[in-house]
């Protein structure tokens, strides 16, 4: 006889037994792949509305952490800051953007103000690139809003060019065309010539019935950021928007971020459209936690359980034990062996537990889920874009060849963790004492 | 003069509620190959506690104990067990979930001594101390107590052992069952050249005995029997 046969000859032997843990194990098992699996279905949703909502992180002032609301510089974030952000790994492309108003010097500004009036009429915003301005907010080229009707848009390649784009209604009234210079003047008093080398439409323009939200939109003029600053005298952004090139790696952009500890970056924030994904996926999210615990939970208890009811066999093994080691038998030896019975019930029972697995994590998942209220019909709008988003009406739950081998190393360690402790008194037998007690 | 074991100035002793008894008391004997020795006391003598401290199953106080000429701790309690010396117990200590030829094979197997054929070697020992093969291929709860002993002299001699300790093995069988396993094991040591060192308290065991070993104020004495 060899060893692996006294691990079968003990098996079979007290089959009562081992078939009791068997199923202690197979019940276990079954609740943690319920739990694994739910885990990896609410993970792979959570990413499925990830991806809905796009991959743009925006950097802007915490307005939570902002103390003086009437202090421009209160909304201004450090260039070099942002700069190195657009620098981090998963990032494509970035854009930033700033806004002052200026003075118009060589033109007329867009429909009359109000006499004695001294406010600058004109809005200058600062892009990177100007076909990427008011992707933010739906409210840009992109989106349809804004149409190039002439001339081109500008790039970062741009970014010693004093170019302008103008707003068509603008250059209609003003005769402006493709290669005309505007002069602007801040105000700051510095002056700067921009070349007009793009005419667009905002199609928001023809229905704003609000005359000064009209104005502004007419005489909102485009430039290249580097311009920007050099005609400001700024060497800040308001805003910066990184385009991340999956989704999943929003996270650890964040996280990147955050790492770096940047000047100013400690009264930012990155918001990756967080308010809708947190109203989106908050009920999934509370899946995920409920499953953790619920693995937690049954694998301490598990553990617990079965170290019981391994400590009440092994103190029934006790003269047999006593027996092998009068015979001469290592006590690692005899311990490998009690492990290794334990360890095959284990993979019976977690083995066992893959065939009924799958449909209680469906049936467990289902439950959760609808308690989650959860319902098909239930939108979620969000109010900067206008947009609207489906929630999740359902899950897909089911057995992964990650949720079997977290399974098989949560069934090792509660076996391990098991039998520690009648393990240990076994190391500490003296067969002498334990063969004396029985005769 | 083949010597097996040697006690050399053994103490042994146990404290019970402050109050010390002595088993031993610079205890000295020598035992030798090929003769049966009965260690002969009445209950609670220290019998048992001298085949249990020649077992490795226990540890003097102070003293020795030699296995030719080397003492235990140099040799390793586990290793002595396993691979110089064979017990056979009162209640024959038998695993209940193996059959008898399974209990003879797994001494075999935890034994480092080299045995080939183990099965063939477990049939013939099975044999030799009486038991067909039908019968050793019953699990040992189901054969009778001096069956069950048989199988526990095949155990304990199947591992080659030079001595073989046994602690009252005929305590618990009749007295036609009991000649039986007294027939056995002084053929061991005559015919097979073992050191068989029998505790009983059975005066009709000591006498079929080489020599008789007393247990008197912590000192073995031995004599020979006529």
């Amino acid at each position: 006889m060899n060893f692996l046969k006294r691990v079968w000859l003990s098996l079979i032997n007290s089959k009562a037994k081992s078939i009791m843990l068997i199923l202690s194990f197979l019940v276990i098992a079954t609740l943690i792949l319920s739990g694994l699996c739910i885990k990896t279905a609410v993970s792979e949703s959570c990413t499925k509305v990830r991806r809905t909502l796009g991959n743009t992180v925006d950097l802007m002032k915490d307005t939570d952490k902002i103390k003086d609301f009437n202090n421009i510089n209160s909304y201004l974030i450090p260039l070099t800051t942002a700069q190195s952000l657009a620098k981090l790994n998963h990032v494509t492309e970035s854009t930033f953007i700033s806004r002052r108003s200026a003075f118009a010097q060589s033109f007329t500004p867009y429909g009359p103000k109000a006499p004695n009036l001294k406010n600058p009429d004109m809005y200058i915003y600062g892009v990177t690139e100007s076909k990427l301005y008011g992707d933010y907010d739906s409210s840009g080229f992109n989106s349809g809003t804004f149409k190039l009707i002439e001339g081109s848009h500008f790039t970062e390649k741009d970014k010693d060019t004093p170019c302008a784009l103008i707003e068509q209604t603008l250059a209609k009234q003003d005769k402006l065309k493709l290669g005309d210079k505007i002069t602007l003047k801040s105000q700051s008093g510095k002056t700067k010539d921009f070349k007009i080398t793009g005419i667009y439409s905002n199609k928001l323009i023809d229905t704003e019935t609000n005359y000064q939200a009209k104005r502004d939109k007419c005489n909102t003029i485009l430039v290249p950021f580097e311009q920007f600053c050099s005609f400001i005298g700024t060497q800040s952004v308001q805003e910066a928007y990184y385009y991340i090139d999956d989704p999943i790696n929003i996270d650890t952009f964040r996280a990147d971020a955050k790492a770096l500890n940047l000047s100013g970056f400690d009264t930012c924030k990155l918001d990756a459209n967080d308010a809708v994904y947190l109203r989106m996926a908050g009920p999934l999210n509370n899946m995920n936690s409920i499953a953790s615990t619920m693995v937690m939970v049954i694998a301490i208890a598990g553990a617990a359980i079965l170290s019981l009811i391994i400590a009440l066999n092994m103190k029934n093994r006790k003269f047999e034990v006593g027996v092998l080691l009068s015979l001469g038998e290592r006590k690692l030896k005899i311990v490998t062996q009690m492990m290794i019975e334990i360890l095959v019930t284990v993979i019976i029972g977690f083995s066992l537990s893959l065939a009924v697995g799958n449909l209680a994590a469906i049936k467990i998942g289902g439950v959760m889920f609808d308690s989650q209220k959860i319902s098909a019909t239930s939108n979620v709008a969000d109010s900067s874009t206008g947009k609207t988003y489906s929630t999740v009406s359902n899950i897909n739950i089911s057995v992964t060849s990650n949720d079997i081998a977290g399974l098989y190393l949560a069934g090792i360690l509660i076996a391990l963790i098991s039998a520690a402790t009648p393990i240990v008194s076994v190391m500490r037998y003296n067969p002498k004492s334990i063969l004396a007690k029985i005769e | 003069m083949d010597n097996v074991l040697s006690f050399r100035d053994l103490c042994y002793y146990y404290e019970n509620g402050g109050k010390r008894t002595t088993i031993l008391d610079n205890a000295n004997i020598t035992f030798e190959k090929g003769k049966l020795y009965t260690i002969l006391g009445p209950s609670g003598s220290g019998k048992t506690t001298t085949l249990a401290l020649a077992g490795a199953l226990d540890v003097p106080q102070s003293g020795e104990i030699l296995f030719n000429g080397e003492s235990l701790p140099k040799i390793g309690f586990t290793r002595y067990r396993s691979n110089k010396i064979g017990i056979v117990f009162q209640s024959y200590n038998l695993i209940n979930y193996m059959n008898a030829l399974q209990n003879v094979e797994m001494a075999m197997e935890i034994t480092e001594n080299k045995i080939e054929n183990r099965k063939q070697k477990a049939y013939d020992l099975l044999g030799k101390v009486g038991l067909d093969r039908e019968l050793v291929r019953r699990n040992v709860n189901k054969l009778s107590g001096g069956e069950q002993q048989r199988v526990a002299i095949a155990r304990a001699i199947s591992t080659d052992a030079e001595l073989i300790l046994a602690d009252e093995p005929t305590g618990n069988l009749d007295s036609d069952t009991a000649q039986e396993i007294i027939k056995i094991l002084v053929n061991l040591a005559h015919d097979d050249g073992k050191c068989v060192i029998v505790v009983t308290h059975s005066e009709d065991f000591a006498n079929q005995a080489d020599i008789i070993v007393r247990l008197k104020d912590g000192k073995l004495l031995q004599a020979e029997t006529a």
